[in-house]
């Protein structure tokens, strides 16, 4: 079931991915599609995870498959990363904490603030991020050039 | 043109290794590079070896980058050396906050080769005068 409810919350992030890719990251990236988490497999082998507080609050999680995470950190540092080691881990880091900055910074233009936490790393083949049960979890899919897809994750509400 | 040696304070290594590639991209001419993984990493190599400019990142563990700008800007040796932010925190409070704490310059992340030039042109000239 795709989200047509929630607009204003996947907006932002959508901006951000493609703001951070278009400025740092030289993969072309499309929009695939908006999900519930539930009702759309996934398979990632690492997602990088911050949580955040304020008007809005939850978790928000950008996850990739192994190869296209050395390839994203490859693009940002200018150099072939050819084995997933700690240098790409770091990187999925900084690329979550960007995405998550920008989106802050498009949420705040709106009277909507957060603070974030710092960036975690999960790695492991088909892992799940889990947070409260009861907001929903929406997947964000995106898709590059080659086919490959990676996903935001995000299990969010809103402090009225 | 004179070299500049540079320090890079965030807890990323990867973001530390961009900002040096952005910075060669800006035809700035590097000397030494310094690299620290938190505030407080930085202020004891700031202190140890002085650069002649700092790139800091804001949210780090230990010692966060605002606290480290506050702290050189204590210290006699350090209170001059230009310190640019180099952070997600783009909110207009905190860019004042950065300011007020003694930070030279501010620059936002995602950045490009473009933006950073012209912010450390920015910092360089406002120092020269």
């Amino acid at each position: 079931m795709a989200i047509s409810v929630s607009k204003d919350l996947i907006a932002p992030f959508v901006d951000a991915v493609s703001n951070v890719f278009n400025t740092m990251i030289d993969i072309q990236i499309e929009k695939q599609g908006a999900y519930l988490l539930e009702e759309h497999k996934v398979q990632y082998d690492v997602s990088g995870v911050m949580g955040i507080t304020g008007k809005l609050s939850g978790t928000i999680a950008v996850s990739f498959p192994k190869k296209l995470s050395c390839q994203v950190v490859s693009a940002l540092l200018g150099e072939k990363l050819e084995t997933f080691d700690e240098t790409v881990v770091d990187g999925i880091g900084e690329v979550v904490n960007m995405i998550s900055g920008d989106a802050k910074r498009l949420f705040e233009n709106n009277g909507m603030g957060f603070e974030i936490s710092l960036p975690a790393v999960v790695v492991g083949s088909n892992h799940k991020i889990s947070s409260k049960s009861n907001v929903p979890h929406v997947l964000i899919v995106f898709q590059t050039g080659d086919g490959d897809e990676f996903a935001v994750q995000l299990a969010l509400q809103v402090e009225y | 043109m004179v070299s500049l040696d540079i320090m890079v304070v965030d807890d990323s290594m990867v973001m530390r290794k961009i900002v040096v590639k952005t910075l060669k991209e800006t035809g700035l001419e590097i000397g030494q590079v310094n690299e620290a993984k938190n505030g407080k990493e930085g202020l004891e190599k700031m202190k140890s070896n002085p650069p002649d400019i700092v790139f800091c990142d804001w949210n780090m563990p230990e010692m966060n980058g605002i606290d480290m700008v506050k702290a050189a800007r204590e210290e006699f040796k350090l209170k001059d050396i230009p310190i640019v932010m180099v952070t997600t925190e783009a909110n207009i409070d905190k860019i004042k906050e950065a300011r007020d704490a003694g930070a030279n310059g501010y620059v936002t992340k995602p950045f490009t080769a473009e933006k950073m030039k012209e912010k450390i042109s920015q910092v360089l000239k406002r120092i020269k005068k």
